[in-house]
């Protein structure tokens, strides 16, 4: 069985609250899912805290997973980061620290690429594709934005530039990455 | 903001999950969705799209403090384990045990009409948790809470009948969990159903529920008094 049919599986057991599946889930995703906090929300108590919350959502909807429509790790991870990005999002928790540049550097370095990070996978291959063809400021706002929780204004300190200049490196963005996704 | 303007619903869903919302507009957003399935599936879309990126963090093991707390708080049953751990019934473990003299000294104490019926529910390490106890006539159940039980806030152990040969569990009342006893008059119209097994679920405090919300974290046997 590949690793996504057996999540599926682990799902469906889930939504029959099925509590060993749902462990199995938990050893199986936990340590992608947590990585995927850990870069949006810093501190590593709090990371786990976001982590519960999303795994108590992930056992009450799993009923709703449709494997037509997602992978299982894919739609996991919409909720955990969902969770994250609502924690930081919190009015509470606006002081949000970006990450200092030089641990970015891989996601600033034009040279570098997105491939370093995308794994070989097909779909992610295609993604990879179609980021490499977005411009440098609209790339790297996505992928500041996605793996590290920034708001516009965070984006515009973080990169040196004016705000609605990189609202529309987004908003162009998006867009491209729509149409070249689509069309491939 | 007229969110039929397809391309502006377009760019919402997209900034949503790739998490640029923020504030009132994401909570404005949130409420949408739930509103809007045509918007729910550009949502999706862009999951699909975006959240491919998710593999490419690497992964880092939590500690293992976020399952224990996980499971803490989804199955609230930390006092109580798996269910087939734990029960024996009480003669198992009493007899030739020494405890014997213990169980029945209780008895003493806490039942003071004669008792019919007794049973011990046990732990997973075979260590007592309650004793209980029926009046011959069926009217009180007495129970001695025989081990400090660290319940999470909200939760508390409720005791259940299972007449003999039926499905049906009826609940008999909340159990104490700090050491105390106390008795618990048994309905009318459940005494005809004693003996019967005897169940334990952790269930959230407020009325008592007419069905358990999980399945059995502890169940006993009576015996009657006879058969020791």
């Amino acid at each position: 069985m590949t690793a996504s049919a057996e999540l599926t599986q682990l799902l469906a057991r889930c939504a029959f609250k099925d509590r060993q599946a749902f462990e199995r889930l938990y050893r199986q995703t936990s340590g992608q899912l947590f990585g995927l906090v850990l870069r949006i929300v810093k501190q590593r108590e709090t990371a786990s805290e976001v982590l519960q919350e999303a795994y108590i959502k992930i056992w009450h909807h799993a009923g709703d997973f449709r494997p037509d429509r997602a992978k299982p790790l894919t739609w996991m991870g919409a909720i955990v980061r969902n969770q994250a990005i609502d924690w930081l999002r919190h009015s509470a928790h606006q002081s949000h620290d970006p990450e200092p540049v030089e641990a970015l550097h891989w996601l600033a370095d034009e040279a570098a690429g997105p491939e370093e990070i995308v794994s070989q996978a097909q779909e992610q291959r295609t993604l990879c594709d179609c980021l490499e063809q977005l411009e440098g400021g609209q790339r790297q706002a996505m992928m500041l934005a996605y793996f590290n929780g920034l708001t516009h204004e965070e984006l515009a300190q973080h990169l040196s530039t004016p705000l609605g200049t990189v609202k529309s490196w987004l908003r162009r963005g998006l867009l491209r990455l729509k149409k070249c996704l689509d069309e491939s | 903001m007229r969110y039929q303007d397809p391309q502006l619903a377009e760019l919402l869903a997209a900034e949503y999950v790739l998490g640029t919302l923020k504030g009132r507009a994401r909570q404005r957003f949130q409420a949408l969705l739930q509103a809007h399935p045509a918007l729910r599936s550009k949502v999706r879309e862009w999951e699909w799209r975006l959240n491919r990126l998710a593999a490419a963090t690497p992964p880092v093991t939590p500690p293992p403090a976020t399952w224990d707390g996980l499971a803490q708080r989804l199955f609230p049953s930390v006092p109580c384990l798996p269910w087939r751990q734990r029960l024996s019934v009480w003669r198992n473990l009493a007899l030739g045990s020494g405890l014997l003299a213990a169980v029945l000294a209780v008895l003493l104490v806490i039942a003071p009409p004669a008792p019919g019926y007794v049973v011990l529910i046990n732990d997973a390490s075979q260590r007592p948790v309650w004793l209980i106890t029926a009046s011959a006539d069926r009217q009180h159940l007495y129970v001695k809470s025989l081990k400090v039980m660290n319940m999470p806030e909200k939760k508390r152990c409720l005791l259940w009948l299972q007449p003999k040969d039926s499905p049906q569990l009826y609940a008999l009342g909340v159990l104490p969990d700090k050491g105390e006893a106390m008795s618990l008059k048994v309905a009318k119209g459940m005494r005809s159903m004693l003996p019967g097994q005897l169940l334990v679920t952790v269930e959230d405090s407020g009325p008592l529920p007419t069905a358990p919300s999980s399945p059995p974290h502890y169940r006993g046997e009576w015996m009657s008094l006879d058969d020791i």
